[in-house]
């Protein structure tokens, strides 16, 4: 990094937490980040921006009389000024359900930082960049072609009146290839991405390249699908959308409150037997790993769901203290990562077993479902008509709808083999309702 | 200010440069059933070099002023590395020098913390307690004061004040595994009134939340359709305004032939406006973040395609006028494409006669949200209602409309004369800059053969 704040902010810190204990915080809390990034980016597959950032920031809370006060800058000069004005909004602030962090302890060791990824300058993503547009122009030069790469480096640090005092460095690129083919007012996005916190395999070219071309090759025909219930055979990043009502519903505050769906299901079978999640935050170099949550409890893989069964909530510490349950280290009541575990058969043998269904790509709407319920409608934005096992072209103006909660404990199926980016599935889940605009 | 960002400018090697520095102080807080469940406050500075050389972008984030000239020679070299073309900026005419203050009717900087906190928790109250069965609560209250710097090459500078406060009130009701919600949200850039006198919104809140335990779905299949007044602004930003945003346009020639001026998009009484200037809303601004006067942009006049949303270069590359729609979302992000004050105009029906027109149908009300890629559109309704033989009847929930927008602008046949502005919380989404202040608005409108999606 061309500037390093870290042992500026132990001094800081120190004074921070001094100040904030000296009038009356019963706890406090400082945590700081500073991060340096370069990124260049195509547009109509023409090189058009290259970008750099530099930017800071930090965060203080305080605890004082039960109430909570949180303050944030990126002046550092101005730090002292923002603790007055946490200690001030403490009056009014947050109710607090503890007086003081927990002791911390020891933590395990992640790798977070590569200084391969400083390898990669703004010319070598320029490059890598230009090869696979030229490679998606190769297939058909009408298309509108856009891709990104980026990389950077960070420093963070947090320290609280417990004792707890930790830094980390962390590096981190991304990869972004997409599509747009207009033919009249018929159009297709395609997209593929992917990023990492060390320069490894995953930094992949062809996997980008092979995406798009997946995309175009099978969008080149069109199918129609009537109205009616199906099987829905998802790719493993379309995955992570369908569990979102379990990782809302497993929110240990949510639960408390009486929001989650999930509240009296714990212990439970709640789902297929075939559905298995594990939370794991100690994934090297995987950038939703994390050693200790916000108030410095350690994490540690745990078992959310096994063979259908609800197996525990989240909560972070003030949820655990208000719900009087214990702390699971997760910073606000949300898991790190939802693995579903690999089923039998491989992603292929479970395509072809499909007789009739539809194979979601992309799905446009889903996040203005009542997720929360489990309910979802949306518009299968990027969908391919599955018969008899093979793919036979794109399905348009189709909606999908059903209740996820329901439909995870029906006769759902996942793939042995796994994405090499978000460790994820393939899956099948039988029940999904579509409406079509013309059949 | 003016002079520093206008020094750190000077000599610049590119064809056209310009910094934006903003401040912002920002405060929040939440009840999220029977307690504050969190408060916080900030302050922030930052900004950004943009440079153009021979049509290529570079750029500089930053958060302090320091060293500033050497963040222009940054983004420079970097707009070096990347421009092989021409550079074609539209020009545009300003003064040199403008400062644009809040006109503040009721400012909310002078009520103090501990008012708006009773505020928030006598609405917070009133949510939980107003029916049976409401088993939590979101009750949010935000207040924003962001201040732009802006420079350019072209020796302009501008300051603008752009505060904006917001509440939201959510009712959360369980009735074992089912969860619903009914939510209002309400915006303002200029009075703080806004915020006050909600007690019959969070009355409405709470008891829609628990009636809608009771509601059946909506039912899939194709609808005769009537959109609320918020609804229909959703539609007009959603489902055709996206698609007006130049910079989707100006690269992609299959794109610029699609949207040819001229062509027919709906009926002849159709007309959809974004306008940057209309008022004090909290899509209003002066100027847009290059620096361009805001106006009123006619989208589609008559049924016809009539404008596009442009930035300086997506005008210079068109051959057409700014139209003062470049925003960024706050320091540190580049301006790009966005509305602003979107609406579709008023049409000459009365809102009896549009529901006289449909014999079983639904009534789509409250904004949950929307999303588009282009040709394709979702948006979804808070709520809504079956009309049968004109006549507002049973309550339904989960009410996402799908469709490809034209056919489907061309499918509205119907639109009432009670055009209305919503100014709410939240607001548009695009490219990873979310939420930026939109404001929403039109009249009734009844669309034919409405895609639904729904359970079978």
């Amino acid at each position: 990094m061309r500037s390093t704040y870290l042992h500026d902010m132990q001094d800081r810190f120190t004074r921070v937490i001094a100040n904030a204990t000296k009038q009356g915080a019963s706890a406090a809390k400082v945590s700081f980040s500073h991060g340096e990034s370069l990124s260049c980016s195509f547009e109509a597959g023409r090189l058009k921006y290259a970008d750099s950032a530099e930017s800071l920031g930090y965060n203080i809370a305080v605890i004082r009389n039960g109430r909570s006060g949180v303050a944030g800058g990126n002046i550092p000069a101005a730090m002292d000024e923002l603790v007055e004005r946490a200690i001030s909004f403490a009056q009014i602030g947050a109710v607090a359900h503890f007086s003081h962090y927990p002791a911390p302890t020891t933590y395990v060791d992640l790798k977070s930082h590569s200084p391969r990824v400083l390898t990669l300058s703004r010319e070598k993503m320029i490059s890598d960049c230009q090869e696979m547009v030229d490679y998606v122009k190769s297939l058909d030069d009408s298309l509108d072609i856009s891709a990104s790469a980026g990389r950077s480096e960070g420093e963070s640090a947090v320290a609280n009146s417990a004792g707890l005092n930790e830094t980390d460095m962390e590096t981190s690129w991304d990869l972004n290839l997409g599509i747009q083919k207009t033919s009249g007012t018929d159009m297709l996005f395609s997209y593929d991405y992917r990023s990492w916190l060390d320069l490894n395999e995953l930094y992949d070219l062809d996997a980008l390249k092979s995406a798009i071309a997946f995309d175009l090759r099978h969008a080149a025909r069109s199918a129609t699908i009537s109205d009616g219930v199906y099987p829905i055979y998802l790719p493993p990043r379309m995955l992570g959308s369908f569990l979102a009502p379990i990782s809302m519903g497993i929110n240990g505050r949510d639960v408390f409150k009486g929001t989650s769906p999930l509240k009296d299901e714990l212990g439970k079978q709640c789902f297929s037997p075939a559905l298995t999640i594990i939370d794991n935050p100690h994934i090297d170099f995987s950038p939703a790993s994390a050693a200790f949550d916000g108030a410095g409890i350690a994490t540690r893989p745990m078992t959310l769901v096994d063979q259908g069964v609800l197996k525990t909530f989240l909560y972070d510490y003030d949820s655990a203290c208000l719900a009087q349950a214990t702390p699971t280290g997760h910073s606000g009541s949300s898991p790190y990562t939802m693995f579903v575990q690999p089923g039998q058969r491989s992603a292929d043998a479970m395509l072809k077993s499909i007789p009739k269904g539809l194979y979601i790509k992309q799905l446009l709407g889903f996040g203005q479902s009542n997720l929360a319920n489990g309910d979802f409608s949306c518009n299968a934005a990027l969908a391919y008509l599955i018969e008899n096992g093979e793919i036979v072209g794109r399905v348009k103006n189709a909606m999908i709808a059903g209740n996820i909660l329901s439909l995870l404990k029906g006769d759902i199926e996942f793939s042995s083999d796994l994405d090499p980016q978000n460790r994820q599935p393939h899956a099948i889940i039988p029940g999904v309702s579509v409406v079509t605009a013309k059949n | 200010m003016k002079q520093r960002l206008l020094d750190a400018l000077n000599n610049c090697p590119a064809d056209y440069a310009e910094i934006r520095f903003e401040t912002t102080d920002n405060t929040g807080f939440a009840y999220r059933g029977k307690e504050l469940d969190n408060a916080s406050t900030g302050q922030f500075t930052g900004g950004i070099v943009r440079a153009c050389k021979n049509g290529g972008w570079g750029s500089c984030v930053f958060d302090t002023l320091d060293e500033l000239k050497s963040k222009v020679a940054d983004a420079c070299a970097a707009a070096t590395t990347v421009g092989k073309e021409k550079t074609a900026l539209a020009e545009i005419a300003v003064p040199a020098d403008q400062v644009f203050t809040a006109q503040l009717k009721n400012d909310f900087r002078g009520v103090s913390l501990d008012e708006k906190v009773a505020l928030v928790g006598k609405y917070n109250d009133i949510v939980l307690n107003a029916v049976p069965g409401v088993e939590s609560s979101t009750v949010m209250y935000g207040e924003n004061f962001r201040t732009v710097h802006f420079a350019s090459t072209r020796g302009n500078y501008f300051m603008e004040e752009r505060p904006r406060i917001l509440l939201y009130l959510v009712a959360i009701a369980r009735n074992g595994s089912q969860v619903q919600r009914g939510s209002e949200s309400f915006s303002s850039a200029t009075d703080f009134t806004v915020v006050l006198n909600r007690e019959d919104k969070a009355r409405e809140v709470a008891e829609r939340a628990v009636a809608l335990l009771k509601a059946p779905q909506c039912p899939g299949g194709r609808h005769h359709v009537i959109l609320r007044p918020d609804f229909t602004g959703v539609f007009a930003h959603e489902a055709f305004g996206h698609l007006s945003e130049a910079d989707f346009l100006y690269e992609n020639p299959q794109m610029r032939e699609l949207m040819t001026i001229g062509r027919q998009m709906g009926n002849n009484d159709l007309n959809i406006i974004d306008d940057g200037s209309l008022g004090q809303l909290i899509g209003t601004h002066h100027v847009d973040d290059e620096g361009t006067p805001t106006q009123k942009t006619m989208l589609i006049a008559n049924g016809v395609l009539a404008g596009h949303l442009h930035s300086l270069e997506t005008a210079g590359k068109m051959g057409a006028k700014p139209t003062g729609n470049a925003r960024a979302i706050g320091r540190g992000r580049p301006p790009i494409v966005r509305m602003t004050n979107t609406y579709v105009d008023a049409g000459t029906l009365s809102k009896d006669e549009l529901f006289a027109g449909v014999d079983d149908g639904i009534y789509a009300c409250g904004m949950q949200g929307g999303q588009t890629m282009m040709e394709m559109f979702t948006f979804s309704a808070a709520y809504g209602y079956r009309i049968k033989n004109g006549q507002v009847t049973d309550l339904l929930r989960d009410i996402v409309l799908t469709g490809n927008v034209f056919e489907t602008l061309h499918n509205i046949d119907g639109i009432a004369n009670d055009l209305t502005m919503f100014e709410l919380g939240g607001g548009c989404g695009k490219g990873g800059q979310s939420p930026l202040p939109v404001t929403f608005g039109g009249p009734h409108i009844r669309l034919r053969d409405a895609v639904i999606g729904g359970q079978q």
